[in-house]
């Protein structure tokens, strides 16, 4: 090979050679860079796991609020990355192929700085550069010095691994995975641990949708009434004791953990939690669940009507409910009748089962033609809805849209001024009497002298009898108005008429008054007898019972004077205008009547005392200084318990001094000044108070 | 002065003016036992009025359904927390008819649930003793209206308290005559009457 | 030689000195003159070694009491005693509530136009300017001592001190009338507010509903009776029996007006009806939509309260007890038909209304205030009382007169004597 080939090839040579020796350390380059990448990644893993690793162990010292636990990763994180850039930093010259170059002279020798000046961009070909570097090799120190990189932060990280597995996982967890409620893994809280701290969980009921909620060491539980809560606290709970109000609750065990499952109830209450001589007390802080409010908007208002009518009723109405509906219909109520006897018919249209919706409309028809409606006749009709609220849902309704139909005359005239009671009502009542009073000497009668019992069984039948000539009377006034035949003067006058005799009379009269012109009536009825019949059969019955009663009988004389009272109210019914407006006014003669009563047996018993009214201002004041003096006296413990109590009462009509009650107890649980809280509640309790005023009073509470 | 007047509820859904005498016959009834000062005439007061406020003590009953509106309900409710008392009577005497099912569910919705008055309640000693517990009715006896004798009647209590007084026993059939016919009984029957009119100035 | 004789000098002015020194503060001294800051220090000083016949005294704020009773002892060993201040007049009361929700009346005395600052060891209550007379508080719960501190134009103030005492014992009422609204709910509202009443609602001769004990009135059970309606001749003279042991009576204008025994302890007497000037129960006014029976006050009569210029209330002390007479009839009316907060505000009325009257044993017996310990509830008064009235203002011209000179008018007559007798020697020797 000549000079110039071998030159020539020796240039191509020493080209070939001095690009493999820049590719080597390109090469080299690249695999510090790698290495010193995985270090810095490394040292960064070791510095976080070092830094969770500190704070787990201040965590478990101190206890550290979940918002500063929350923000530990990615303090840890931070911290990390920030070691990882310092190391990248200071590994930067594996970029530079120069301080590659010479940190490999360094490791590898005897290259005379040929490798530095190969790397060099301005050194041209230099073969025998090339030459002293072709026979190096730096595989070795390289691989030591990558090893060495990456061991020690990777030893490092894995015994802090090691460290973190071997605590506790809660405590761990407590910083890694924050939640509410892992406070019980945090560190105790001394004398008192198994009161303090507490977790409590408030599950609402699963129709309300709302989801769980977990406190921790809370003052109040709020929730919707009927929400599932249990409380948690560390340790056994053997001689642990929790109420709600006059009402122990279970305790039991969960791991190193005890619970105690209870529901909120409907009113605000306090749960008292007691480990021997201490305790600490919770308020239970339910608010309702509301009933659904439904407003009916078709028919609009209430109506009377001059006839049935026909055809179809649109009914709608607007729903709503706080936590959603479960169902609506539309209720309508028909009654008949009048006086003294109604029917009445019920319907349901519209039903319809909602899911959980909160507003909606709800429409129906109801077809008035099925109804069947009469003049005289109540169509009521309302619209109810009820939500999902357990155990029994609340039901909503609207208010009643009422239409009357008219009776046959009444509409003509709707101020109606009441008339007087015909004279039949005072035959109704008093036969009713009489019928009491035979019932009593019935009842006497065992007990009675057989002359007694007639004496008095006739007496009754006297009774009857001018009843019965009252009932006669009215038959014969009512077609020629004028008295009857039977004699009303008493019985010391005429013999009374037989019922044939009576309505012999009460035809004649009405042979004069309808001057012998025959009136159609059914079954060939006479008018007298068609017009009052009611009232006959009663004067026929009440002759039967007078008979009984005067052979002192009052037994077999009973039913015939319940068949009289009977057929009196039907002629009543079949007679009496029902008539709505001002009802008769009767005056009592007082003066007349007071005390003229027998009073034996009259011994009213005692009253017994109110209970005062704990939820007033002024009461909880009172309270509030009762335990402002416990405060001074030295005992924040009782003094705090005290006040929880007295919030459950506040919470019903003093919300501001409740919430001004709740800090306080915080302050005083948490140890540390609560001189302004203190001031707060106070000023709380006293609001409203005129407390001073210019002047001295003339007499004490009075201002002047 | 404070004079008791005998105040009857007037409902707009229902028959209020079924038993027009029975004020008239009550008032006579504590006059002739008592010295309350009562005034000789009853009133009648809108049941959604303020007015109803002004009398401390009221008297509903009817036939028909029971359905008050939202300003009934209101001023009921109102009514019984300043402490006033309502007595209500079913003039039907059926626990099965509309005025029971639907006066009922009015007054839960006022007020509070109707429950029974256990028979040694104050209110049978307030003045007489009834140690049965509430007289019967002649309408029970005679087996009208749903053909049973109630042994109790129904009431809301509040703090040991009756607020709402409700009777099955149609008292308002019982009691609706006119005063001058108490004559005729051996025993005045309106005598529970003036347990409920001094209980309710009294507790 | 010279200094011979001057020495003998010296020691004859000395021992002259000395003479004066202790002569003449029996040949009328002047009085030496002490700021109230300096009697921590001057006081002790004075008692074991009295420099003058007077202690002046100027005095910036009442002393505290320990020096006013120092002061009074001295007086009282022939230490004439005067002071001067420019501080204001302060006296203060606490008068308990009778009612069970507790809290108190605070009247402090103080010059008209003067602040004011009520407080207590949480800080202030509340503060007013002195009217004619002073200031009055309500007061609520306290915690601790109540202080209250009057300052005056020109940065003078005093302060009065008085403990802040523990909440009432509860007692009864006796409520006594005819069965009817009034009486029921006048109950139901005493009852609300935690008294315990005893009750006795007549429905009939010789038939009444009873509660309790309201009978016979005992000023050991009940702290005040309530009469709404008349009592018979023997019943009337009990209770104007009770009031004169000390009980309370709240009675209404028309049943005291049937009770000759009762209406002679009456502070008002009744006159012609005040109809309702409203026609509904505002907030603000309730009663103006009440009728009641307008009063005419006695001289012992002190007006509660008043209703568009007409007396409605009125309370008199009749021996030692007293009565408070009440013009209306049906202030259940209130409760009915007045606004959402009528039930709590007609139940706060009656309460106040019974409280007003409510037999006291913190009030009785005559005990002053100071008694208590702590108390320093008339702090000028005690100083008077103590150093005897206000002087003229004390100049501080007059030269204070120390005893400490007598030892050095000593030290220099035993040098002097010393420096005769060694002259003496030496000149014998010279």
């Amino acid at each position: 090979m000549s000079g110039a080939d071998a030159r020539g090839s020796g240039d191509g040579g020493a080209v070939a050679s001095r690009r493999s020796a820049v590719a080597r350390l390109r090469l080299t380059r690249v695999a510090l860079a790698v290495a010193a990448t995985v270090a810095a990644l490394l040292w960064a893993l070791a510095a976080a796991l070092a830094t969770v690793l500190v704070l787990v162990v201040i965590d478990r010292a101190l206890g550290l609020s979940q918002p500063l636990r929350g923000a530990a990763i990615p303090f840890a994180a931070v911290v990390g990355a920030a070691l990882c850039l310092l190391v990248a930093w200071r590994n930067r010259g594996v970029m530079r192929l120069l301080d590659v170059a010479l940190w490999i002279e360094h490791r590898a020798g005897s290259m005379s700085y040929a490798l530095v000046t190969l790397a060099d961009p301005g050194a041209g070909e230099r073969a025998e550069l090339e030459v002293a570097v072709a026979g190096s090799r730096w595989t070795r120190p390289l691989a030591i010095a990558s090893a060495r990189a990456v061991a020690v932060p990777l030893a490092a990280s894995l015994a802090l691994v090691m460290l973190l597995r071997a605590l506790p996982a809660p405590t761990v967890l407590r910083l890694a995975v924050p939640r509410p409620g892992d406070v019980l893994a945090g560190p105790a809280a001394g004398r008192r641990d198994r009161l303090a701290p507490l977790v409590a969980t408030v599950s609402p009921p699963p129709y309300t949708r709302l989801p769980s909620v977990t406190l921790e060491d809370p003052a109040t539980i709020p929730g919707v009434e009927g929400s599932a809560v249990v409380v948690e606290g560390r340790g056994d709970p053997a001689g642990l004791r929790a109420r709600v109000g006059d009402s122990a609750l279970a305790i039991t065990r969960d791991g190193d953990r005890w619970r105690s499952a209870l529901l909120l109830p409907p009113q605000a209450a306090a749960l008292r939690f007691t480990d021997g001589g201490e305790s600490r007390v919770i308020v239970l802080a339910p608010f309702a669940d509301s009933v659904p409010v439904v407003t009916i908007t078709s028919p609009a208002r209430d109506s009377v009507l001059r006839s049935p009518p026909r055809g179809a009723l649109r009914l709608e109405a607007n729903l709503h409910d706080d936590f959603g509906l479960t169902s609506s219909r539309f209720e309508v109520i028909v009654t008949s009748g009048e006086l003294e006897t109604f029917t009445s018919r019920t319907a349901v249209v519209g039903a319809a089962a909602l899911s959980g919706v909160r507003d909606t409309t709800r429409d129906a028809v109801l077809p008035l033609d099925s109804l069947g409606l009469q003049p005289g006749d109540v169509l009521s009709v309302r619209a109810v809805a009820a939500d999902g609220r357990v155990p029994v849902p609340d039901r909503g309704a609207s208010e009643t849209r009422t239409w009357r139909i008219a009776r046959v005359g009444e509409y003509d005239s709707l101020a109606i001024e009441g008339a007087p009671p015909p004279g039949g009502d005072s035959s109704l009542v008093s036969e009713r009497m009489l019928i009491m009073t035979t019932e009593a000497l019935q009842r006497r009668r065992p007990h009675l002298a057989r002359a007694q019992v007639v004496g008095e069984s006739r007496d009754i039948s006297r009774d009857q009898a001018r009843l019965r000539r009252r009932v006669a009377d009215i038959v014969f006034m009512r077609l020629s108005a004028q008295p009857t035949g039977e004699e009303s003067e008493g019985e010391q006058g005429a013999a009374p008429q037989t019922p044939a005799q009576v309505l012999a009379a009460a035809e004649a009269a009405t042979a004069r008054a309808t001057g012998g012109v025959a009136t159609d009536f059914s079954e060939d009825e006479s008018p007298v007898v068609a017009v009052n019949r009611p009232l006959l059969e009663a004067y026929d019955a009440m002759w039967d019972a007078t008979r009984e009663l005067d052979i002192g009988e009052p037994g077999t004389a009973l039913p015939f004077m319940r068949a009289a009272l009977a057929a009196i109210q039907r002629a009543r019914e079949a007679e009496r205008v029902y008539l709505r407006g001002a009802p008769p006014r009767v005056v009592v003669d007082l003066p007349r009547v007071r005390l003229a009563g027998d009073r034996a047996g009259a011994a009213p018993s005692g009253r017994v005392p109110r209970t005062a009214e704990p939820r007033l201002p002024p009461m909880l004041a009172g309270r509030f200084a009762r335990d402002l003096a416990m405060l001074l006296a030295g005992a924040p413990g009782a003094a705090a318990d005290s006040l929880q109590l007295l919030r459950v009462d506040a919470l019903d009509g003093s919300s501001e001094f409740a919430a001004a009650l709740d800090t306080l107890v915080r302050r005083l649980r948490a140890g540390g000044d609560a001189t302004a809280a203190l001031i707060a509640a106070r000023r709380a309790a006293d609001a409203g108070t005129d407390r001073a005023a210019p002047g001295l009073a003339r007499w004490a509470g009075v201002a002047p | 002065m404070s004079t008791f007047v005998f105040a009857t509820a007037q409902y707009e859904s229902g028959d209020w003016d079924s038993a027009p005498l029975l004020p008239a016959n009550i008032i006579d009834t504590i006059a002739r036992y008592t010295t309350i000062d009562v005034a000789p005439a009853g009133v009648v007061v809108p049941l959604g009025s303020a007015d109803l406020l002004r009398y401390p003590f009221v008297y509903l009953t009817g036939h028909l359904p029971v359905r008050f509106t939202d300003q009934e309900r209101a001023m009921v409710r109102r009514f019984n927390d300043r402490g006033g008392m309502l007595f209500v009577d079913d003039h039907n005497h059926d626990v099965d008819g509309q005025f029971h099912k639907t006066a009922t569910e009015e007054i839960a919705r006022a007020v509070a649930p109707l429950a029974p008055l256990p028979n040694t309640d104050p209110l049978y000693s307030a003045f007489f003793h009834f140690d049965d517990g509430p007289p019967d009715t002649s309408q029970e006896l005679n087996g009208w209206g749903d053909n049973l004798v109630h042994r109790q009647l129904l009431a809301v209590v509040r703090d040991g308290r009756i607020v709402v007084l409700y009777s099955n026993k149609d008292y308002s059939s019982e009691w609706n005559y006119s005063p001058r016919n108490k004559r005729l009984f051996a025993v005045d029957n309106t005598r529970f009457a003036v347990n409920i009119i001094v209980y309710a100035l009294t507790r | 030689m010279t200094i011979e004789r001057a020495a003998r000098a010296a020691a004859l002015a000395a021992l002259a000195g000395l003479v004066w020194v202790a002569w003449a503060p029996a040949r009328g001294q002047p009085r030496v003159v002490v700021r109230g800051e300096a009697l921590a220090g001057e006081l002790p000083r004075w008692t074991s070694a009295p420099r003058a016949d007077t202690l002046a005294l100027r005095l910036a704020a009442p002393p505290a009491p320990l020096w006013r009773d120092w002061l009074a002892a001295l007086r009282r060993e022939g230490t004439a005693v005067t002071w001067s201040g420019g501080f204001p007049l302060v006296a203060m009361e606490r008068v308990a509530s009778a009612e069970p929700g507790g809290g108190a009346a605070v009247l402090v005395a103080a010059p008209s136009g003067a602040r004011v600052r009520l407080a207590d060891t949480l800080g202030t209550i509340d503060s007013a300017t002195a009217g004619a007379g002073g200031a009055s508080f309500a007061v609520g719960p306290l915690a601790g001592a109540l202080t209250a501190r009057v300052s005056v134009q020109g940065g003078a103030t005093a302060a009065a001190r008085a403990s802040g005492g523990g909440p009432p014992a509860t007692r009864f009422v006796s409520v006594l009338a005819r069965a009817g609204w009034e009486a029921k709910f006048a109950a139901a509202a005493l009852e609300a507010r935690g008294w315990r009443v005893d009750a006795r609602f007549v429905v009939a001769p010789g038939l009444a509903v009873t509660q309790g004990r309201p009978w016979p009135l005992d000023t050991a059970r009940h702290a005040a009776v309530v009469v709404l309606d008349s009592l018979g001749p023997a019943e009337a003279e009990a209770v104007a029996a009770y009031v004169r042991r000390g009980g309370g009576l709240v009675v209404s204008a028309r049943a005291a007006v049937a009770m000759p025994a009762v209406e002679a302890l009456a502070p008002a007497r009744r006159a012609a009806k005040h109809r309702a000037t409203a026609l509904a129960f505002a907030p603000n006014d309730p009663r103006a939509a009440l009728t009641f029976d307008r009063l005419i006050p006695g001289p012992r009569g002190v007006v509660i309260e008043r209703e568009a210029g007409d007396v409605a209330v009125a309370a008199a002390r009749a021996h030692a007890g007293r009565v408070v007479e009440t013009g209306y009839d049906d202030t259940w009316r209130w409760r009915f038909e007045g606004g959402d907060a009528a039930v709590a505000a007609h139940a706060a009325w009656w309460s106040r209304l019974v409280g007003l009257a409510a037999y006291q044993p913190e009030r009785g017996g005559g005990r002053p205030a100071a008694a208590r310990l702590g108390d320093d509830a008339a702090p000028v008064a005690s100083l008077v009382f103590a150093a005897g009235p206000a002087a003229g203002a004390v100049a501080l011209a007059a030269a204070p007169v120390s005893r400490g000179v007598a030892p050095w008018l000593f030290a220099v007559l035993i040098a002097a004597l010393l420096l005769e007798w060694a002259l003496r020697r030496v000149r014998g020797v010279a």
